[in-house]
């Protein structure tokens, strides 16, 4: 932001002067002939505007129109005022319900997986060049696996089979008498997922993370210990933590972003409708209305209030950690 | 999740005659939900299972299990080739003697629509395909293609007869094919597929009474099936039935 106004600036001062007294230009005028100015800047911009548009903008605005109406695909949507929004909030106990996993999940996986992406990759930015490679490997990959390919490993382990790996274990133990059903019991579908999710959250944030904790200079280390750091601990909170507070914002940013949209995982493990609506977060409803009800309109509605969720989300997080 | 086999096999329905009302509550469908839900409460079998690894092992020797089981067994399990055989499904015996053994099956089926301008012709090629000649020719093509493990479950009886099935199989399902009932499709009918697993969830693991379990399921069912006749424009249960 600050970049452009000072370039607007730069450019003005040659108009008045070639063209004398300064005319009345209109706001739109003289953005226009900005615009003019600087058109290879448009230009090398224009690539991802047209696919931002395109895919982003278009498909939020369209989203919002149709949830102000009924949309059954087939016909025409057909325009029916807040009735869909009336119907979400005072009507539709499961939506709440979904709410309110939602929130229960995006608080703990949220905090949760920040930190530990925090800490992990302040523990591999320790080890030597070398052997680091391997570690972010290991930690990266399940972010990027199919949430397909990987309940592959973890329905095997929640097998609620006796033949399962963790109920073969804890019979064995004697802990379980008989095979507990982690993926159909109301009190373990959560857990079980919040569990999944944290272990395949290390993704970007982790991977920014660890990018920002290389690149900090190694003489505010070396001033820190003539300053008299003492421990470890003081490094990390004197030194580290400022220095990477970007990449803190940018992961704060992906972490919410990304525990409000769990469904993938749920869906994989728990199956859609989950039993008793047990692990149905919003994602999961507005999937419900989309694609087996076929209620577009009211889907819309839903994606709608997720999409203002995740923005007052992230202006909080902005306001909390990006103050500069 | 099968409630529809001991449903049926009780003499219960999902539905009332217009699809407009769930039946699940019927005195019928409380037996068959006692003893589906019993099976697993008062005599503990297993609730979760992999039943093709554990009847190779030898564990269950006896299964109730689809039609992808029946190829499963037969192509990866060659050990056990020769050994094992398909019966009709276990039923329950009615008054006058006979075993009802209702189950389901995979169903298709072929529409044409009503505003199509070639109706007759749609009519001739739904005719031809589900033929016995096209059937046959088609299923031992498949067959010959890839073996055993795409052996055709045509439903036209006559091409399977001809298709190379084993006799004793064959004659399965041709004493099961009697007792094939599959569920009705009605407009919101996903709920009752849901609300079933509920049920089970509820009265299994929760350990709640079944009828309450069942009676809370219906009232929801019935709301869906009325909220989605109400969109499509179509007659409602009256108001014998008040949901509040």
């Amino acid at each position: 932001m600050a970049m452009e106004s000072t370039t607007t600036v730069k450019n003005e001062a040659p108009i008045a002067t070639t063209s004398g007294p300064p005319l009345p230009m209109g706001k739109w005028k003289k953005l226009w002939l900005d615009m003019k100015r600087n058109r290879i800047s448009y230009l090398l911009l224009a690539p991802f505007l047209i696919v931002f548009t395109m895919f982003t903008i278009i498909p939020i605005i369209t989203s919002i129109i149709l949830s102000f109406s009924y949309y059954n695909i087939v016909e025409a949507p057909r325009f029916v005022g807040l009735s869909n929004y009336k119907l979400l909030f005072v009507d539709d106990d499961i939506f709440l319900k979904a709410v309110g996993i939602t929130l229960k999940f995006a608080f703990v996986t949220g905090p949760l997986g920040y930190v530990l992406a925090f800490l992990l990759a302040w523990l591999i930015s320790q080890i030597p060049q070398k052997y680091r490679f391997f570690y972010t490997l290991c930690f990266y990959t399940p972010s990027i696996t199919s949430a397909v390919a990987m309940s592959v490993v973890w329905l095997y382990l929640f097998a609620g089979d006796r033949k399962g790996l963790f109920n073969h274990y804890l019979i064995q133990i004697g802990i379980l008498k008989e095979p507990y059903l982690f993926l159909q019991n109301v009190e373990s579908i959560v857990p079980v997922i919040i569990v999944v999710s944290l272990w395949s959250s290390m993704g970007i944030g982790f991977l920014a993370f660890l990018a920002g904790l290389q690149n900090v200079p190694q003489d505010l280390y070396e001033a820190g210990k003539i300053d008299g750091v003492k421990y470890r601990w003081q490094e990390l909170w004197y030194i580290t933590l400022p220095s990477v507070k970007p990449q803190l914002l940018f992961g704060a940013v992906m972490q919410v972003v990304f525990s409000l949209q769990v469904f993938d995982v749920s869906m994989q493990l728990v199956g859609m409708p989950s039993p008793l609506y047990a692990g149905h977060t919003i994602l999961a409803h507005l999937y419900d209305y989309a694609f087996i009800r076929f209620e577009m309109g009211y889907a819309s509605a839903i994606a709608v209030i997720l999409f203002l969720m995740m923005l007052g989300l992230n202006r909080l997080i902005f306001r909390v950690l990006g103050r500069e | 999740m099968n409630l529809r086999r001991f449903l049926f096999q009780h003499g219960g329905d999902l539905y009332d005659e217009k699809g407009m009302v769930s039946k699940l509550d019927s005195p019928e469908a409380l037996k068959a939900m006692e003893m589906w839900t019993e099976l697993f409460t008062n005599y503990k079998i297993e609730k979760q299972a992999d039943f093709y690894n554990r009847f190779r092992s030898g564990e269950m020797p006896i299964g109730v299990a689809d039609y992808s089981t029946y190829i499963l067994l037969s192509t990866a399990a060659p050990e056990l080739t020769g050994w094992w055989g398909m019966k009709p499904m276990p039923g329950l015996k009615q008054e006058d003697g006979r075993i009802n053994r209702s189950t389901g099956g995979l169903g298709q089926t072929g529409i044409i629509f009503k505003d199509s301008k070639m109706k007759e012709e749609a009519w001739q090629f739904l005719k031809w395909w589900t033929g016995a000649d096209a059937q046959e020719r088609f299923g031992s093509e498949l067959e010959a293609l890839l073996g055993v493990e795409a052996r055709w479950n045509t439903a036209n009886v006559e091409a399977l007869n001809r298709l190379p099935w084993e006799q004793k199989d064959l004659e399965a399902i041709l004493e099961q094919w009697e007792w094939f009932r599959e569920r009705e499709v009605v407009i919101g009918g996903y709920y009752t597929t849901r609300h079933i697993a509920n049920m089970w969830n509820e009265i299994v693991l929760n350990g709640k009474v079944t009828r309450e379990a069942v009676e809370e399921g219906v009232r929801e069912i019935n709301k869906e099936l009325r909220k989605k006749r109400e969109e499509f424009g179509l007659e409602t249960s009256d108001t014998d039935r008040l949901d509040e």
